[in-house]
């Protein structure tokens, strides 16, 4: 019994030791190797089958997360995508959005968005400036367009921190939209507060063609005479 | 031997009475002569007696600065305190691959605008300003304002766009003018970010070595972020300075010293994997704190003190285990 009882404590503990310190150690090898020639040795140890358990694990239990984060975005270990879009976004931080946008394929993008957007929809738990600018960010780097109806509270918000970041993604996706959607937002824009939307719609403004900034000549009048001299600054 | 039997027994009687401090080293007090040892020994356990009322190892004269310091940043019952968040590129296989700007700037923006709460009851409830997107302010009990300007660096959260984008140019050109203008006019200016292994702070992407790292040789051969701060500075301009970025305190200390003698300067004590958080919080996902980045919260115990007008900035530190330090200045 004795012996059984040694045996069953070598057969647990020995499996964690080398968990605890396997991702680690894989994370930093993959950091350390040269771009897209991962060592024979680092190549075996993630088509090693016991590894994907493991980062499944590490991803749930939270200890190892920014290991097991670095090796399935570096490895671009696609099947662990669910597991990644299900960690609660106010602990990723960048790291899991770097991951989520390395893991992007043309088949799952559309799974990525519908957790970005999911995101931005819901208003229920604390850090929502960091859940809808990281969404933001999120949408941004796979080239998604956010639907104006979606965005439109944004526009809104009296987080003009919010406010900003969802002009600056509509800004970005501008000629995506039609002319009917975006051109009463950039009228908008131009005349709005803060001071900082004004600037940005300003910046937008200028990379238009000609025949559409002539639609924006009344909200520019008013800009040389902006209480704000960094917008004063700025007008064209 | 006789005398450190002597000096035993002394310590064992000083025990006795209750009084407590901490004894010179033997090879200390083996270099002094027993006579002047005893009135040294004496000195400190009074120094010890004194009611504590000051910082860890406290120096009155650190106190009486940084409360001066505090009566003049409030003097006008507003206190101004800038933050900026600089370039901040994070790199994945050595490949810069993500800038956290905006995410750190959304971080530290909810950490402001949360209800007020028994154990938070002064980092909180900020408001927004309708006017002006970088500020947020808040009005204490004792009437006065706070109110905590953020400007951030990055145009976009792909470092491969902005090391090529105009817009990037003209954003970290106006956020770094404006840091540079806070520290000539503002009572405190915090930087949260890269210190780019002495060539910090820096508002724009890193400059890259052939191999694709960051130049840390240009950097600090250069040191352009640091000739920036200097030309700003002046005695007594900031009141108060905070580096919270790699190792900011061996990197800036000294000059910052320098040229601004009075500073109470803030700099962390540790290299960036460990700056930046790499812990997370344990037990099951219930993300009701989130511990992003020790650099963000090191900064949010400072400017949790100045609401208080609490002195006490390494004693906070040190509790929250926070890599940073408080250096009072002369």
């Amino acid at each position: 019994m004795k012996r059984f009882k040694t045996y069953l404590g070598l057969t647990l503990l020995i499996p964690s030791l080398t968990y605890a310190g396997n991702l680690s150690s894989i994370c930093t090898e993959l950091q350390n190797s040269p771009q897209g020639k991962p060592s024979k040795s680092l190549d075996q140890k993630l088509n090693d089958k016991a590894l994907l358990g493991q980062l499944r694990n590490a991803l749930k239990s939270s200890a190892e997360i920014r290991d097991a984060l670095c090796i399935v975005s570096s490895a671009k270990k696609s099947e662990l995508l669910e597991d990644v879009l299900h960690i609660p976004y106010e602990n990723l931080k960048p790291e899991v959005f770097s991951t989520l946008y390395a893991l992007r394929t043309d088949q799952n993008q559309s799974a990525i968005e519908t957790q970005a957007f999911n995101w931005i929809k819901d208003p229920s738990s604390e850090g929502i400036t960091l859940r809808v600018v990281g969404s933001l960010n999120l949408l941004a780097m796979l080239k998604s367009i956010a639907k104006i109806d979606l965005l439109s509270p944004l526009f809104s918000s009296q987080n003009t921190d919010i406010k900003i970041r969802a002009y600056e993604y509509f800004f970005h996706h501008y000629s995506d939209y039609s002319k009917k959607d975006r051109q009463p937002l950039l009228k908008t824009a131009l005349t709005g507060q803060p001071y900082q939307l004004r600037i940005a719609a300003i910046e937008h403004y200028r990379t238009l063609s000609e025949d559409e900034k002539n639609i924006f000549r009344a909200e520019l009048v008013q800009c040389k005479k902006d209480p704000i001299v960094e917008v004063r600054e700025e007008c064209p | 031997m006789k005398r450190r039997y002597t000096q035993m027994i002394f310590f064992h009687f000083m025990s006795i009475v209750g009084i407590t401090f901490t004894p010179l080293s033997w090879s200390e007090t083996d270099n002094i002569s027993y006579s002047r040892a005893i009135p040294n020994l004496l000195q400190k356990a009074n120094q010890v007696n004194q009611p504590q009322t000051c910082d860890i190892n406290p120096k009155q004269s650190n106190l009486e600065k940084c409360h001066n310091k505090m009566d003049k940043i409030f003097a006008d019952h507003k206190a101004n305190i800038d933050v900026f968040i600089g370039y901040n590129d994070l790199d994945i296989n050595d490949k810069s691959a993500f800038t956290a700007d905006s995410i750190m700037r959304a971080y530290f923006i909810d950490k402001l605008t949360r209800p007020c709460s028994k154990t938070n009851p002064d980092l909180c409830d900020f408001q927004f300003d309708p006017n002006d997107a970088d500020k947020l302010s808040k009005k204490l009990k004792d009437g006065n304002t706070v109110e905590v300007s953020i400007s951030d660096s990055a145009v976009t959260n792909r470092d491969s766009a902005n090391k090529t984008s105009s817009a990037q140019k003209v954003k970290s050109e106006r956020t770094l003018k404006k840091f540079e203008n806070s520290l000539e006019n503002t009572e405190a200016v915090f930087y949260v970010g890269h210190s780019r292994d002495g060539g910090g702070p820096d508002f724009s992407p890193a400059r890259r070595a052939a191999s694709g790292h960051v130049d840390y040789n240009w950097y600090k051969a250069h040191q352009p972020g640091l000739h920036h701060v200097l030309e700003s500075m002046s005695d007594g301009h900031p009141d108060i300075f905070g580096s919270f970025s790699c190792d900011s305190m061996k990197h800036f200390a000294k000059p910052l010293r320098k040229t601004n003698p009075s500073l109470l300067y803030f700099g962390t004590t540790r290299l960036a994997n460990e700056a930046y958080n790499r812990t997370v919080p344990k037990g099951p996902w219930v993300p009701t704190e989130v511990t992003s980045s020790e650099v963000i919260d090191s900064m949010d115990i400072a400017i949790t003190n100045i609401i208080r007008r609490d002195c006490e900035f390494n004693r906070r530190f040190k509790e929250q285990n926070m890599p940073t330090v408080a250096d009072y200045g002369v």
